[in-house]
């Protein structure tokens, strides 16, 4: 019992009317970020972000679920109606899902994915309840030195995150790193590179820098397809309960493809793509039937679902107990819990242990409001799909800029996410990841204190960074990560 | 691949400009110098610049066909100028709007914004202007308590 009472507490936080419209919104919203090819979940968080300002941490951090969640979800949509994923994690569930429509069984298929879906956040969320805790427990022991060897790793994840190219992952990176670098130093506290503008002296706000990055910057490439033939109309939705026999059927497929989903997510870099591709092929490898897939079965989309979804609590694993991003969601997640001040690390679990509560239960929550969303508002998802660009894209733009503003309620923030919008853009068109600029704006301001308060403690002995077992398995695996990233992309020297 | 190249003596222009700067800096001996961070970054940059101009120049010239950008067809799509009338509306909008007022300059950023975007419906123009700008200033000035800028050209 002494397990569940957290839980419950957490509970009884979500549940409050106070609150619980917060999470709703964001499950709503990020179904509908989802649906629509053109927005990511990253971006909705960014969108997000002028409204959690106004809300407590708890509150803001559950909304952000909400989104996390409902964006992965809504991303399947698409893919099965007209064959273009809305998020990069449901590119998977178009091999299935597509065909079941052009068969009439769009509803069924969607049916399918939302099960499966909830199911994945269901069973994910309980691992993260599982395991988060241990490894925050341990995290506590982490001195200076273990941290700067951890925000090592962090910056290792750039690699993994660098797209097609990682020549150009790493520029991006970098580039994210030489953002951090202006601004009053954490040491002695000297403004560099600031040329005397009192602006300039905090360095670049992080809110205008992401949502110029992530969200201005999509506008943009937006207002670049206007031209471009209308999509595909959606199909009809027929039916959209599986049978009994089917479900039943379905259950040995949804669980080991929550499981991956969940251990890919919590392994820092990877993301919900990588999962459901890896959970397609082992249900493929183990099916009676693996002739089928492809052609529309819906053990093909069960599988992908459980498993992209499955990835949202995995991947909350590192960002709540070591503030090491698991995707690019997460990686903006980070920046928006700092700027909403929550550090995230273990000791978010020692001494705030009632906004950990309230993420268990926002995400146990979203992924039981995607099943009842789902199936309440099928029917609108083609609608919402028909949205014209030429109506959305002006008010999220307006939305970015009044988000900007709000933040210390100046224009010159606004004029930040403009320019960072023109920057991302041009990264966009010429194949630089926006995800890298993140993780460097973040991370590395944090790994030059902790690098200095290293520094402080030994008296300038560097040798100090190398004598932790801890710091210096951290090395270890950084250096793997960035191997196997190289592996993975070898035609990214070429680019 | 040209433009990489381009990219590439922008960024090793920007470093090395960065990394002189970072002499201004005071020196500190005890911990950690302000100039190291700086130094190991704008260096790290500086490499990687060199590292995609020499890939990009290595590269063989792909075929028309293959190339994914093109900025011949992006000017001639008219890419360009819609871009940059967007940034140039973008720009307007916040020097105007603590003058004209969230409202106003809200309104006729959406009008500007929905046109770009080829809608040429009036009704549909003005919807989004009027209603678009009054749902923000509501949510934002009216339960937020954001204190968005209120019309003071006068």
């Amino acid at each position: 019992m002494d397990f569940l009472q957290p839980v419950l507490s957490g509970f009884a936080f979500v549940l409050h009317p106070a609150h619980f419209p917060f999470l709703f919104i964001g499950v709503a919203g990020g179904i509908a970020v989802g649906v629509l090819p053109g927005l990511t979940g990253s971006v909705g968080i960014i969108l997000l972000l002028p409204f959690l300002f106004y809300v407590d941490s708890s509150t803001a951090l559950v909304m952000m679920c909400g989104m996390f969640c409902g964006s992965i979800y809504g991303g399947s949509i698409s893919a099965i109606l007209i064959s273009t994923p809305g998020t990069p994690s449901a590119a998977a569930t178009v091999l299935d899902g597509y065909p079941m429509a052009q068969k009439g069984q769009a509803g069924r298929a969607i049916g399918v994915a939302t099960i499966a879906s909830a199911a994945g956040g269901i069973i994910s969320t309980f691992c993260l309840m599982f395991i988060a805790p241990q490894l925050a427990g341990f995290a506590l022991q982490f001195g200076p030195e273990e941290y700067f060897a951890l925000m090592v790793f962090g910056l290792t994840i750039i690699a993994s995150v660098s797209g097609k190219s990682l020549t150009k992952g790493l520029i991006a990176g970098v580039f994210g790193l030489m953002i951090g670098v202006v601004g009053i130093d954490p040491i002695v506290g000297y403004a560099r590179y600031s040329f005397d503008i009192p602006n300039l002296m905090t360095g670049f706000p992080l809110l205008p820098v992401l949502i110029g990055l992530f969200a201005i910057s999509q506008v943009f490439v937006q207002l670049e397809k206007v031209h471009k033939a209308g999509g595909e109309t959606p199909p009809v939705l027929g039916n959209l309960l599986p049978t009994t026999r089917e479900l039943l059927g379905l259950v040995k497929v949804i669980i080991p493809s929550s499981l991956i989903g969940t251990l890919i997510g919590v392994i820092p870099g990877t993301g919900g793509a990588i999962a459901s591709f890896l959970a397609y092929n082992e249900a493929k490898r183990f099916s009676k039937h693996p002739e089928k897939f492809g052609t529309g079965c819906i053990e093909g989309v069960a599988a992908p679902e459980a498993a992209n979804n499955g990835t949202t609590g995995g991947a909350m694993v590192p960002l709540l107990t070591l503030g090491i991003p698991g995707d690019v969601v997460t990686a903006v997640m980070l920046g928006a819990l700092m700027l909403i001040g929550v550090r995230p690390g273990p000791l978010l679990f020692k001494d705030t242990p009632e906004i950990i509560n309230a993420v268990y239960a926002g995400l146990l929550m979203a992924n039981v409001l995607i099943l009842l969303l789902g199936f309440l508002s099928v029917r609108l998802f083609p609608m919402i799909m028909r949205v014209p660009s030429a109506t959305l894209f002006p008010l999220v733009l307006a939305l970015c800029f009044i988000g900007s503003f709000s933040l210390s309620n100046s224009t010159y923030d606004m004029t930040i996410a403009l320019i960072f919008g023109v920057i991302g853009y041009f990264m966009h068109k010429h194949g630089f990841p926006a995800a890298p600029v993140v993780l460097g704006v973040i991370l590395g301001p944090i790994a030059e204190d902790v690098l200095g308060r290293a520094l402080i403690t030994s008296y300038g002995d560097w040798t100090t960074l190398l004598r932790s077992p801890i710091a210096l398995f951290f090395y270890v695996i950084s250096v793997v990560s960035v191997a196997y990233s190289m592996r993975r992309t070898p035609g990214s020297a070429a680019n | 691949m040209r433009a990489d190249v381009a990219i590439g003596v922008l960024l090793l222009s920007l470093s090395s400009a960065m990394f002189a700067l970072t002499f201004t800096f005071p020196e500190q001996t005890v911990a950690l110098s302000p100039t190291f961070f700086p130094r190991l970054v704008t260096l790290g940059m500086a490499g990687l610049a060199c590292l995609l101009v020499v890939k990009a120049l290595r590269q063989p010239r792909p075929a028309k066909a293959a190339s994914t950008f093109s900025a011949a067809t992006w000017i001639r799509q008219g890419h360009v100028q819609r871009i940059a009338a967007m940034v140039a509306l973008g720009f307007v909008y916040t020097q105007v709007l603590d003058s004209l007022g969230f409202l106003i300059a809200t309104g006729l950023f959406l009008a500007g914004t929905v046109l770009l975007f080829m809608e040429r419906r009036w009704t549909v123009v003005l919807a989004v202007a009027i209603l678009g700008s009054s749902v923000l200033y509501g949510v934002f000035r009216m339960i937020f308590k954001v204190p968005l800028p209120r019309f003071d050209l006068f």
